[in-house]
């Protein structure tokens, strides 16, 4: 299934990962309201993604293509 | 008034030390190293005339100043070191820095552990600071030097002393509140261990930490709880256990106050991965947006909900410098399957549409029409291999009927909701 090569990457990664990380900077003040926020949650993450609409232009597209595979198989 | 001179500065420092003023006797110690520190420190101001002393010079001026000090003739040893510290830090001497500042560790603890209240709990984080970031630029030094015979290995010494240092705050006399000292050392410590690349160092504080006897957790500061639980959740990504990794990395970013960006959006990278495996939720567009990470996951993101498989790949091959930096390569890559899942849901919906007798009779056939319209080169024993191996591990409900090339997917639930890992 894999596209991507991965025979080089998959040894390295986890080493160059680890050293090359960026740094979580050090906060300045460490103490603050946390009540204040900025999005709520449900602004944030999307959870019904995975529906049953096929109307989008993925979809419609996807459409054609199994069209076409379907006349293929009638003839 | 500024004290640029030595003697200026060891008297004031005196005062601090009798009034027992732990902030200004922690900003008197700071040798101000670490990135984007205040040059007007008092360590920076006296810069030119420690380079200007001799080492004796200085232990004789700190013994005379602060040797019989309240509180505590150690005070002039602690402070000796900094300033030789500094003095080889200001000279360009860095390794030779580092080793002069240990010097000073022990005195230093003894004095944490003999003061009775929390005072001294600000010039214990500062001894912390200064140890590792000028073990930092030691180390860097003994790297640049090239010379094979010296090791790199004051941060890792460094790490050692923390330990002690979190040791002596862990088990204090007096004021029980200053074990609240405790947590931002560990913080130090998994930066280190981060560094190092000595992940497995981390599980023993963690355990300390999570103790019943411990501080309870939201006593500690804001920051200090949202560093802990960021390392704790990014410990957990690498362990793949990205349930207990969401809720670690979900408290660190909604603890984290908004005006603290940089820090939210780190969190954040490494929240968007954790919450579809865990939650099999999407990051928001807005979310995207509002912390620049569109460039890291917008494309990832479309191809899981459309699953779109070219679309994928090649935002994989694109940000693969990206995500192998962050060290999520291999967890965004086992999106993959979660793509043909989906590509393969929407392949039955529209093929239940075409033909509704056949609903639940996919011709294989379709998949792969729908795969090489994707750019994906495959026929049809691939994509039998393909989705044997979605039904294998769960993805799928169904079988494959290999003689009419069909896969006969279960009228009920045939996609259940995606586990991945």
């Amino acid at each position: 299934m894999a596209e991507v090569k991965m025979d080089k990457y998959q040894e390295v990664v986890k080493q160059v990962a680890i050293e090359e990380d960026d740094d979580f900077e050090e906060f300045e003040t460490q103490e603050w309201n946390e009540a204040e926020e900025d999005l709520a949650d449900a602004e944030r993450w999307e959870n019904d993604w995975d529906d049953d609409d096929v109307t989008d232009d993925f979809a419609k597209q996807l459409r054609t293509e199994l069209e076409k595979v379907s006349k293929e198989i009638a003839k | 008034m500024v004290e640029t001179d030595v003697p200026s500065y060891l008297k004031k420092l005196k005062r601090s030390f009798a009034r027992k003023n732990g902030r200004e006797v922690a900003q008197a110690l700071d040798l101000g190293i670490k990135e984007g520190s205040n040059s007007k420190l008092p360590m920076s101001l006296i810069g030119e005339s420690l380079k200007r002393a001799s080492p004796a010079q200085l232990g004789n001026q700190c013994s005379k100043f602060l040797g019989s000090a309240e509180p505590s003739p150690k005070a002039a040893e602690v402070v000796a070191a900094c300033l030789l510290c500094a003095r080889e830090y200001h000279c360009g001497n860095l390794a030779e820095a580092y080793d002069q500042l240990v010097a000073g560790v022990q005195p230093f603890l003894d004095l944490f552990r003999q003061e009775e209240e929390t005072w001294v709990v600000e010039p214990l984080h500062v001894m912390v600071s200064n140890l590792r970031h000028c073990a930092e630029l030691a180390d860097s030094a003994i790297k640049a030097a090239g010379d094979e015979r010296v090791k790199p290995d004051k941060l890792e010494n460094a790490g050692n002393h923390l330990m002690s240092c979190f040791s002596a705050a862990n088990r204090p006399q007096g004021d029980p509140d200053k074990r609240l000292a405790t947590l931002r050392i560990v913080n130090s410590l998994f930066r280190i261990y981060f560094k190092l690349n000595t992940l497995r160092n981390c599980k023993y504080l963690i355990r300390v930490v999570d103790a019943k006897k411990f501080v309870a957790f939201p006593h500690f500061q804001a920051g200090d709880r949202v560093t802990y639980k960021f390392f704790v959740g990014r410990l957990a990504v690498f362990d793949e256990n990205f349930d207990e990794a969401n809720d670690h990395l979900s408290y660190a970013f909604d603890h984290c106050h908004p005006s603290h960006y940089t820090q939210r959006r780190l969190i954040l990278k490494y929240l968007v991965p954790v919450k579809i495996f865990a939650k099999q939720s999407l990051p928001s567009d807005a979310l995207l947006q509002k912390y620049d990470l569109a460039g890291w996951y917008s494309a990832i993101k479309e191809a899981v909900k459309t699953g779109s498989v070219g679309k994928f790949e090649e935002a994989l091959r694109e940000k693969m410098a990206l995500f192998v930096q962050a060290g999520i390569f291999l967890l965004m890559e086992k999106l993959r399957v979660a793509v043909y899942r989906r590509l393969l849901k929407r392949v039955k919906l529209i093929h239940a549409e075409m033909r509704p007798e056949k609903a639940v009779q996919v011709p294989l056939r379709y998949f792969v029409g729908a795969l090489q319209w994707q750019g994906y080169v495959t026929d049809l024993d691939e994509v039998e291999c393909i989705v044997a191996n979605l039904i294998y591990n769960g993805h799928v409900k169904g079988y494959i009927s290999h003689k009419s090339g069909v896969v006969v997917l279960s009228k009920k639930e045939p996609f259940p909701a995606m586990k991945i890992y």
